[in-house]
């Protein structure tokens, strides 16, 4: 049976590009496509195709600029309409601040990597700390050749300091529109250029998004009690 | 050293104008530069990637390569993203052990569409 990729991160500027993407979708083994702006769910309304849409969108900002307590408080704001947040660092102070937030899920790996400071930090830095980790591959697919080797480079630096038992790695295409699609087996293929085992990239391409929309679907809905809660009644 | 198998991959192009067509030489000056460019001169060579057929018109083709270089290709596909400057996303579509099984499987394919 074929490996049913979920795609993560999916930006939809257009209904044309909307179409295409719907279109790619089933040729590329895509089961769901998570959205990244919330307004974008209005697009996908009317398509009759077996696609699933997660209704769930990711916060993928830098938020570090004011005041700690400023930045809790639209952190607060941002978890009550966004099921996920995760944080590209800039640099390494941001991504301490973001290892160390509990509100914060993980982090999301982007060009920022490729900066030597900020990618070594990154990565001794979560080795304490259990957090999503979202590895953006859309800098292989678009960077030539020189530029290119420095962003593998960075990406090994940071998942050979992992632990897979405790860290979850997203693989994502990083798709800023559906020509960035690209097929579970694509991603697998690619996670061998920076050192991920081909064991450990069915979970990061399927299994550990699917898992992190499920409970946090479930940790939103208005019947959810969370372990150890007790509902004491007067009876 | 274990003796290498050859294999076969069964590929489609996308192009985001359908009739466009993509030029079998293109192609092949693609494939060759991501793959130097991800795996350098000596996964070049190890490879065994080798095109067998080219369809223009459908714009499907079967690419030969060493067995233990499946996830390589996958990659390589994976980042041709332009061919002489026009959107590409290249999927592969099977893989076979034997060369008649993959042009079966192609030309079933082909008519179906």
């Amino acid at each position: 049976m074929p490996q049913k990729t979920v795609e993560f991160n999916l930006t939809i500027s257009s209904p044309q590009d909307l179409q295409k993407a719907v279109r790619l979708a089933p040729i590329l083994d895509i089961s769901t496509i998570v959205i990244q702006d919330p307004h974008d769910r209005v697009l996908f309304d009317g398509f009759p195709e077996p696609l699933i849409i997660e209704e769930v969108s990711i916060y993928r900002k830098t938020v570090l600029r004011g005041e700690t307590r400023r930045i809790q408080a639209s952190l607060k704001q941002v978890r009550r309409s966004n099921h996920i947040v995760l944080v590209e660092p800039e640099d390494a102070k941001q991504a301490t601040w973001a290892v160390l937030e509990p509100m914060v899920d993980g982090l999301f790996i982007s060009h920022g990597a490729s900066g030597k400071e900020t990618g070594l930090n990154v990565s001794t830095l979560l080795r304490k700390h259990e957090k999503v980790i979202e590895i953006d591959l859309s800098p292989i697919f678009l960077e030539r050749e020189d530029k290119l080797s420095r962003i593998l480079r960075a990406y090994r630096r940071i998942i050979q300091k992992l632990n897979p038992r405790t860290h979850q790695i997203i693989l994502s295409s990083g798709a800023r529109g559906p020509w960035f699609m690209r097929r579970g087996k694509a991603l697998r293929g690619l996670s061998k250029t920076f050192g991920l085992s081909i064991e450990q990239t069915p979970y990061a391409t399927t299994k550990y998004p699917r898992d992190i929309l499920k409970t946090n679907t479930e940790k939103l809905s208005p019947g959810y009690q969370g372990g150890g809660i007790w509902v004491v009644t007067d009876e | 050293m274990n003796k290498e198998r050859q294999r076969y991959l069964a590929f489609r192009i996308i192009t985001e104008d359908e009739s466009v067509t993509i030029p079998k030489e293109a192609f092949i000056q693609n494939l060759w530069r991501v793959t130097r460019e991800l795996w350098g001169a000596v996964g070049a060579a190890a490879s065994g990637f080798y095109l067998m057929e080219y369809d223009e018109h459908y714009k499907t083709g079967l690419l030969r390569y060493a067995h233990n270089f499946r996830n390589e290709l996958e990659s390589v596909l994976a980042c041709i993203t332009s061919i002489d400057g026009k959107k590409v996303l290249v999927t592969s579509l099977i893989t076979c052990a034997t060369i008649n099984r993959a042009k079966r499987s192609l030309e079933e394919m082909d008519r179906e569409e």
